[in-house]
């Protein structure tokens, strides 16, 4: 199993043509923490305000196994 | 219960000198009930009812948020709303604002909204602000509700909501993006750490998303269905965690906003 990972709001536009529901799938190997991921895919770490690993909040430095489910979410600022 | 006629609170009101949303209240509790607020009754009880007639609430911002907002608070029975806003309502509110429509077009819209919540509940009291929030404008009330439109004016409004021991419930949208959380002044986490550093290029970026009345309205609801329960003792759903609700998968998350106070970030 892929490591998959889902963008909330504005943080999509790091990705062109985004599939909400289905995320983005991504081979990486043990050991790989969360915010390697957030490298590879070129999304600033700035603009992270949570991750949730299997839907349970952790740290940008957690340690993956290579197959969670990885969600980042941004703040929303307008009314 | 009994009913009670609007023009006979309006009067008892005048007779005691005392506010119409107090009135009401005192109406409710001794059993008559304005027909208006039957339909709440089952949902609440009539006690309930009346501490809702007897909440005050400040509005900060009167567009897409604040404006569904105070449609609601309005429609509930909150007895007293302040509502601040420095713009007049412009053709490009049309599409999401409620008080923006042909008639109201380039008018203070704290002023037009006053006038149209008037045809909606006459037993509520509504005090108008064509300007910027200021510190005074928190003073004696219960809630402030946020319908602000930056992050900047967000973390100035909650600080002074803080300062008065005040809940602040927080509102944001953009695109199809919402999120909502309640900061409760003597503890959990505030606004900063969800913001962090502004950022301009994002802000930059989220007004070429635009923002659509479903998730304005949506979001809205939310922050008054938090209202309601701080107003009658019930527990806040939102204190400590965000609500993060997604119109392209159309999920509601609920985050665990708390996390910041230990983020390594």
């Amino acid at each position: 199993m892929p490591l998959n990972v889902f963008l909330a709001a504005t943080l999509r536009r790091f990705i062109p043509d985004y599939n909400p529901e289905k995320g983005i799938t991504l081979e990486v190997g043990p050991g790989v923490s969360v915010s390697h991921v957030a490298d590879i895919l070129g999304i600033p770490k700035d603009e992270i305000k949570i991750v949730m690993i299997n839907g349970i909040h952790a740290s940008i430095d957690h340690i993956l196994k290579g197959d969670e489910r990885v969600a980042f979410f941004p703040a929303v600022g307008g009314g | 219960m009994i009913e009670i006629s609007e023009r006979d609170l309006l009067k008892l009101a005048q007779d005691l000198k005392i506010s119409v949303g107090e009135a009401t209240a005192i109406a409710i509790e001794s059993g008559k009930i304005p027909r208006r607020y039957i339909k709440n009754l089952g949902a609440i009880s009539a006690l309930e009812q009346a501490s809702i007639c007897r909440s005050r609430v400040l509005v900060c911002g009167c567009g897409g948020l604040g404006g569904h907002v105070i449609l609601l608070l309005a429609r509930l029975g909150f007895g007293f709303l302040r509502i601040v806003d420095p713009d007049s309502f412009d053709p490009s509110n049309l599409n999401r604002q409620p008080f923006c429509m042909e008639d109201t077009l380039h008018r203070p819209k704290a002023i037009a909204t006053k006038e149209i919540l008037s045809h909606i509940n006459p037993l509520i009291d509504v005090e108008t602000f064509v300007g910027s929030l200021s510190p005074s404008h928190f003073v004696d009330v219960h809630f402030v509700i946020d319908g602000l439109d930056s992050p900047q004016d967000r973390i100035m409004a909650e600080k002074e909501a803080i300062k008065r021991g005040v809940p602040f419930i927080h509102g944001a949208v953009r695109g199809w993006w919402g999120q909502v959380t309640t900061i409760m002044p003597h503890e959990g986490p505030k606004l900063g750490l969800l913001y962090g550093e502004i950022n301009e290029e994002i802000q930059k970026f989220e007004e070429q998303t635009g923002t659509l009345v479903p998730v304005v309205s949506l979001i809205a609801s939310l922050q008054v269905h938090e209202a309601m329960r701080l107003a009658i003792s019930k527990t806040p759903l939102y204190a400590g965690k965000l609500l993060y609700w997604d119109g392209e998968t159309g999920t509601a998350m609920v985050l665990p906003f708390d996390y910041f106070k230990t983020a390594q970030y």
